[in-house]
């Protein structure tokens, strides 16, 4: 089998990866550009219209007079860019409404953008912290080695929950409000447990790698150890990192889920797929489902995830030379 | 001219003393075999003396010179590279899986200090001078899509690419099948005739000994029990070490 093209012209002649990446780049930009796109206020209740079945007609509306009148107020670029792009125009509940009227679709967006915020936080964490002492412990071997993972086992046996609860509560009693701080506490926390994993599985490969006959040779052709270390040693951790990666990114999103189902996560009005999944939860009954308000972040979530499973399978195989191509 | 000395190598794992006094030379353009039973510390004296064993090995010498300069306490590294280069049992584990083979090249090259500009044509050239057909072809792919031979050949192109005047060869042959472990000794040869090289070959293998040797060192326990001549020490051993070991890898290569 032979092999001419580099990793990136691999990764996108693979249709599932080309197809993940589209599902992944759209969501993101529709996240990151919630405000400019003409959806209706994630908050306005409308009880004329409590728990609307999903439905594409009508397609569009008008905003209502209150509405437009908040939007035509609203500071900033984003919404500026909206008036001029869509005017009074506003997407309808495509996607249904929840208890209170509000547009599911829009709220569906908003959380989004948290879940997503939060995996790439738990991602970059967990790349930097965890690939830096892992690679460092595994190469250095030994005592250091020793050393590092006993402190990583100390980090492992911190119960989580409980520091976050202890965090929220100091930051009730100190009395500070601001949504940001809780917010940082929030995504500290998740960072926290996220680098864990990466660590321990980048570790366990660089302690291999480290003895392989390759490195040996590398040392014996004269090479420094910080070009072994970053020539040689890193480049072959890519596919460890990426399968931890591709196991950390799914558990934060679900461990934010579950931080904000206790109250400790995302509370209203922020959103999260977590805190819709919640509240459809709630709404469900045996005579009357209303099955969409648990479906559409279900769905939200799950087409997430598996976009993000397939491309994290796609990048690691093209970034594997070994396997043969088809 | 002596180009490798080494004289009362002492290489210790804690208390374990692997190499025990061992002393040797390696003169210009000669090639010398280090022969011994496995354990005897072959490889760990000559892994000793280039600074490439671990940092629990404690390394010590009277005297351990390559073209007089000192080897010990990380003296050896200004040579790795340069003018020493090195090859390995296992040609193709010991090639990085991740970078193609051009790649590889181009960093030996690199290493020995040759400009960024000319390293693909110096590239080409080695391969070309070690008998790889098709060098284009080769550069551009993965180690692990060349046979074992040819992976060889790679080693040795990147060991040559600093331009060394010693060459060591830890057991080159093992991994390789018997025609191409026959073909590589030629080149072996060939190599140490055309570029007056000197070769320190470790091998327990005594058809490889008498097909490059020109002088054999036996080693036991650590140290250099008899040397000599490969046709005197071959044809009529003195030491019974000696006698034993070759006794030994004749029955071993007994159908």
């Amino acid at each position: 089998m032979s092999r001419s093209d580099g990793p990136v012209a691999i990764l996108f002649k693979d249709t599932s990866a080309r197809i993940a990446a589209g599902i992944l780049l759209i969501l993101t930009l529709v996240a990151m550009g919630a405000d400019v796109l003409p959806l209706a206020d994630p908050g306005a209740v409308d009880t004329s219209r409590r728990f609307a079945a999903p439905g594409l007609a009508p397609a569009t509306m008008t905003l209502s007079a209150e509405d437009a009148a908040r939007l035509a107020a609203a500071p900033g670029l984003a919404p500026a860019m909206r008036r001029a792009l869509f005017g009074d125009t506003v997407i309808a509940p495509l996607f249904g409404t929840d208890e209170l009227g509000r547009c599911l679709l829009s709220r569906t967006v908003r959380g989004f953008r948290l879940s997503l915020a939060a995996a790439a936080v738990a991602a970059i964490v967990t790349l930097l912290i965890g690939t830096t002492v892992g690679a460092f412990s595994g190469w250095k071997a030994g005592r250091t080695d020793a050393l590092v993972m006993r402190f990583v086992d100390l980090a492992d046996s911190v119960p989580v929950v409980f520091i976050v609860i202890f965090a929220v509560a100091f930051l009730r009693a100190s009395g500070i409000t601001d949504p940001s701080a809780k917010v940082v506490v929030f995504f500290a926390t998740l960072g926290m447990v996220s680098w864990i994993t990466m660590a321990r599985l980048v570790r366990a490969s660089a302690l291999a790698l480290r003895s392989g006959a390759f490195i040996d040779a590398s040392r014996a052709l004269g090479m420094s150890e910080p070009r072994i270390v970053f020539r040689h040693l890193l480049p072959n951790l890519v596919p460890v990192m990426i399968v931890a990666l591709s196991l950390t990114v799914p558990r934060i999103l679900l461990f934010e889920s579950f931080l904000s189902f206790l109250g400790m996560g995302v509370e209203a009005p922020d959103l999260s797929l977590g805190t819709l999944a919640r509240s459809g939860f709630a709404a469900f009954n045996p005579v009357d489902p209303r099955v969409h308000l648990l479906l559409v972040p279900g769905i939200a979530l799950a087409v997430l995830l598996l976009a993000l499973n397939v491309l994290g399978d796609a990048v690691r195989d093209a970034a594997d030379p070994r396997l043969p191509r088809p | 001219m002596t180009l490798l000395s080494i004289r009362d190598l002492d290489v210790r794992f804690g208390s374990r003393r692997v190499v025990a006094g061992l002393s040797l030379d390696v003169a210009a353009g000669e090639t010398l075999a280090l022969m011994g039973a496995s354990g005897s510390g072959k490889t760990t004296a000559v892994l000793g003396v280039l600074g490439l064993l671990p940092a629990q090995a404690t390394v010590s010498a009277k005297t351990a010179t390559f073209l007089d300069a000192p080897l010990l306490e990380s003296g050896a590294r200004r040579f790795l590279g340069r003018g020493i280069g090195c090859i390995f049992q296992d040609p193709r584990a010991s090639l990085a899986p991740h970078l193609r083979i051009g790649a590889q090249l181009e960093e030996s090259l690199e290493i020995a200090g040759v400009p960024e500009s000319s390293r693909r044509a110096t590239a080409t050239k080695l391969l070309e001078d070690l008998g790889v057909t098709d060098p284009a072809r080769r550069l551009a792919a993965w180690p692990h899509e060349l046979s074992g031979g040819l992976c060889q050949r790679v080693a040795i192109a990147m060991a040559l690419a600093g331009n060394p005047k010693l060459l060591v060869a830890d057991e080159p042959t093992t991994a390789l099948d018997v025609t191409v472990a026959a073909q590589f000794l030629r080149l072996l040869s060939n190599l140490a005739k055309e570029r007056g090289l000197s070769v320190l070959l470790i091998s327990h293998d005594l058809g490889v000994v008498c097909a490059v040797a020109d002088r054999v060192a036996v080693l036991h326990e650590g140290a250099v029990v008899e040397s000599g001549p490969t046709e005197r020490i071959v044809g009529a051993p003195s030491h019974p070490e000696t006698r034993r070991l070759f006794a030994a890898l004749k029955t071993e290569s007994a159908p």
